[in-house]
């Protein structure tokens, strides 16, 4: 067929027609670009948020809370996972058996939780924290619309009342709030992660799209503490406490080679595990945040600044004629008296006149710089939160009687960390040490503020003071050569000393080789006994005994056929 | 149709299928990750709880509670002896005789072996004689 000859074909359109289409096809081309553009470009932020909405979450991973171990790898404080239970106030609907189910399983009462999801404002409520898992799952059972879980961690301590003041708590947001816990919460603390997924309808997990940020767990945190001394320092205290029936007290154990703390324990104490009724005066950490009148504790420092300036031997014979010695208007008292006294003996025996005699044949500054060189005065530094400096009072205004009674621990005030810590100078050939709390692995230097022989020869002193003349019989340790002070003091009452004692004890031993050094203070003893050569010695034997044997220390003295008979009131006695 | 382009579409296809069934696969063995992952964090959450646990139950305060009830205690002062520096005296005794000749044939039995912890060693007493029962001779 020829088409061609077909003029019914033979059609020709307007040229216009064809460029209206062309431009019309162009201008719908063009909205699509400006709206892609739009789309794509202006608003692309917008609708990815939207986009992202329906399907990508960000997810948090927790990251744990370093623990706490004590020096041989024994955990002390430890995270464990637990659940927050919280509700929707606009969702939350129980009938009156999920109510009482719920109250049984979050042991609070139904009108407590009534309140807080009826009562105050915005959508969201905790209704308890720090659930265990267990409970949490049971709440979970009960299907309770509006009530939802938030993973968390509670905080668990598994020795307890023994360690509380020394390891601290944290608060529900997972915080150091005392002890080792505030102390090294920045190494402690984790850093919790991020990351964006998809999750797919039923709320799985079902591809990574980004991660934002890893979880970082906290470090673990090595101390020096070895908790089987730390029970003994605790048991030892409490029995001491109960058969005094002492108000409140502390003991502290320390490495006198490198500083470290073994053990340190007050009472009264509280179990960190359960701290709904736990009081301030419970929290107190008696050991680094009180000060006290040391009492006789501080003569040895007295009679090692006299041998440091020369000015006796521990042969001199001091003076201290029927007891009493006439400083202007105020007398020194001896509870008994001791005629002609060596200065050794001055010590065995915590002869207030003899150490007043002493300190006034030395300038005050003498004394001062030794007292600050020891410490006192100052913060310890050890680490622990509300560290006490104490107060060493300039010595330009010192005035005699008030060197002569600083010479036997009184018109000064310490801590028993202080104390332990200014002992290390007889316990170390003359070195203070630093105290620390973390395990250390190597030697540690400490810093020279006595001569080594000083050192040696009150240490020789003090080992006098455990036998039978001394005033602490009670401190000897079966096999073991044990030197110590004893210190008693009157406490302060509105700036007048009353009949209220705090009995104290700073020794070590094996004295040879000096491994261990306890200091003891109770306060307040109250059943007739308030010397510290009858109070404070026991527990340091006791504890000392105990902690040379776990520990596998070699006695020095394996013949000593020791238990002295306990001292009468008398020997044990000394001036207050 | 060419035949070609009939084995491309068929490819295509093949291709498409094979992509969502590997899209689905990878799915359901990232799901299978995640069940592992919270697998494991629930068995690291139960390490946990057993090692604090363990701490408590090896807590001092309980082993000497536990030991009271079954009636143990810690010997007498009296039932005491302390032994002194025996490892040393044993150290010496083990070295002098590896120096010795025929150490070789005679072994010599490791000092740890010999040498208990000898800080404080316990020794019951017979009531007749008022001496330990089972203490080597010259031991103090």
């Amino acid at each position: 067929m020829n088409y061609k000859g077909n003029t019914a074909l033979h059609l020709r359109l307007e040229g216009w027609r064809a460029s209206l289409v062309l431009v019309l096809l162009l201008l719908a081309f063009m909205v699509l670009v400006i709206r892609a553009v739009f789309l794509q470009g202006l608003h692309a932020d917008f609708l990815q948020h939207k986009g992202d909405e329906r399907y990508s979450r960000v997810i948090e991973e927790r990251a744990y809370r370093g623990e706490v171990l004590d020096r041989n790898k024994d955990p002390l404080a430890i995270s464990l996972p637990a659940v927050s239970v919280w509700a929707s106030r606009e969702d939350a609907e129980m009938n009156p058996v999920q109510l009482q189910q719920l109250s049984t399983l979050l042991e609070m009462p139904k009108e407590d939780i009534n309140r807080r999801i009826n009562e105050g404002r915005g959508n969201f409520v905790y209704l308890k924290r720090q659930l265990s898992q267990e409970v949490a799952q049971k709440v979970s059972d009960i299907h309770i619309p509006g009530l939802f879980e938030q993973k968390g961690f509670r905080r668990s301590y598994p020795k307890g009342e023994m360690m509380a003041h020394l390891l601290g708590f944290t608060d529900v947001e997972d915080r150091g709030q005392e002890g080792v816990e505030v102390t090294f919460q920045s190494v402690l603390a984790g850093l919790n992660g991020a990351r964006r997924v998809i999750k797919d309808r039923p709320g799985s997990v079902i591809e990574d799209v980004e991660n934002i940020r890893e979880p970082r767990p906290g470090h673990d945190v090595v101390l020096s503490v070895d908790s089987r001394v730390q029970y003994l320092a605790w048991r030892e205290l409490h029995a001491a406490i109960t058969r005094n029936k002492a108000k409140a007290g502390a003991v502290m154990v320390l490495d006198p080679r490198t500083g470290e703390v073994l053990a340190l324990a007050n009472y009264p104490d509280y179990n960190p595990n359960a701290r709904e009724h736990v009081t301030l005066t419970q929290l107190r950490n008696r050991a680094v945040a009180d000060t006290y009148e040391p009492g006789s504790t501080l003569k040895p420092f007295t009679i090692a600044a006299a041998l440091e300036a020369h000015k006796v031997t521990p042969a001199t014979i001091i003076q201290t004629g029927n007891g009493t010695m006439n400083i202007g208007p105020a007398v020194v008292h001896d509870t008994h008296p001791g005629g002609a006294l060596t200065v050794s003996q001055v010590i065995q025996r915590s002869s207030n006149v003899g150490a007043a005699r002493i300190a006034l044949s030395l300038p005050p500054e003498a004394m001062w710089n030794l007292f600050t060189d020891v410490g006192f005065g100052q913060t310890p530094k050890m680490g622990m939160p509300g560290e006490a400096g104490g107060r060493v009072r300039p010595y330009r205004s010192w005035r005699p009687i008030e060197q002569a009674t600083m010479s036997y621990g009184h018109g000064i005030s310490v801590s028993l960390a202080q104390l332990a810590r200014s002992y290390t100078i007889f316990a170390n050939e003359g070195n203070v040490m630093p105290l620390t709390l973390l395990k250390q692995d190597g030697p540690v230097s400490g810093r020279r503020v006595i001569s080594p022989q000083t050192a040696a020869a009150v240490k020789d002193m003090l080992e006098l003071v455990v036998k039978p003349e001394g005033t602490a019989p009670l401190a000897q340790v079966r096999g073991f050569r044990v030197a110590g002070k004893t210190g008693t003091a009157h406490k302060l009452d509105h700036g007048h000393y009353s009949n209220r004692y705090v009995a104290s004890f700073v020794g070590f031993a094996p004295a040879s080789n000096p491994r261990l050094l306890i200091a003891v203070m109770i306060d307040e003893p109250s059943t007739g006994d308030y010397y510290g050569g009858l109070v404070a010695a026991p527990v340091f034997s006791g504890l000392m005994a105990g902690a040379l044997q776990i520990l596998g220390i070699q006695p020095d003295d394996p013949a000593s056929e020791n238990y002295a008979s306990p001292p009468s009131g008398n020997s044990a006695a000394e001036e207050t | 149709m060419r035949r070609s382009d009939f084995a491309l579409f068929v490819c295509l296809i093949i291709c498409a299928i094979a992509v969502v069934h590997t899209q689905h696969r990878s799915i359901r063995v990232f799901v299978d990750l995640e069940r592992e992952k919270t697998r494991g964090d629930e068995l690291a959450a139960d390490l946990r709880r057993l090692q604090a646990q363990r701490a408590t139950l090896v807590a001092s305060n309980r082993v000497e509670h536990v030991a009271s009830e079954m009636k143990m205690h810690l010997p007498d002062t009296h039932a005491v002896i302390v032994m002194g520096n025996q490892r040393q005296d044993l150290a010496d005794l083990s070295s002098a005789a590896q120096s010795l000749a025929f150490a070789e044939a005679v072994p010599v039995r490791p000092i740890e072996s010999l040498a208990k912890p000898q800080s404080l060693m316990s020794a019951e007493k017979d009531p007749k004689t008022k001496q330990p029962t089972h203490l080597a001779k010259g031991a103090r």
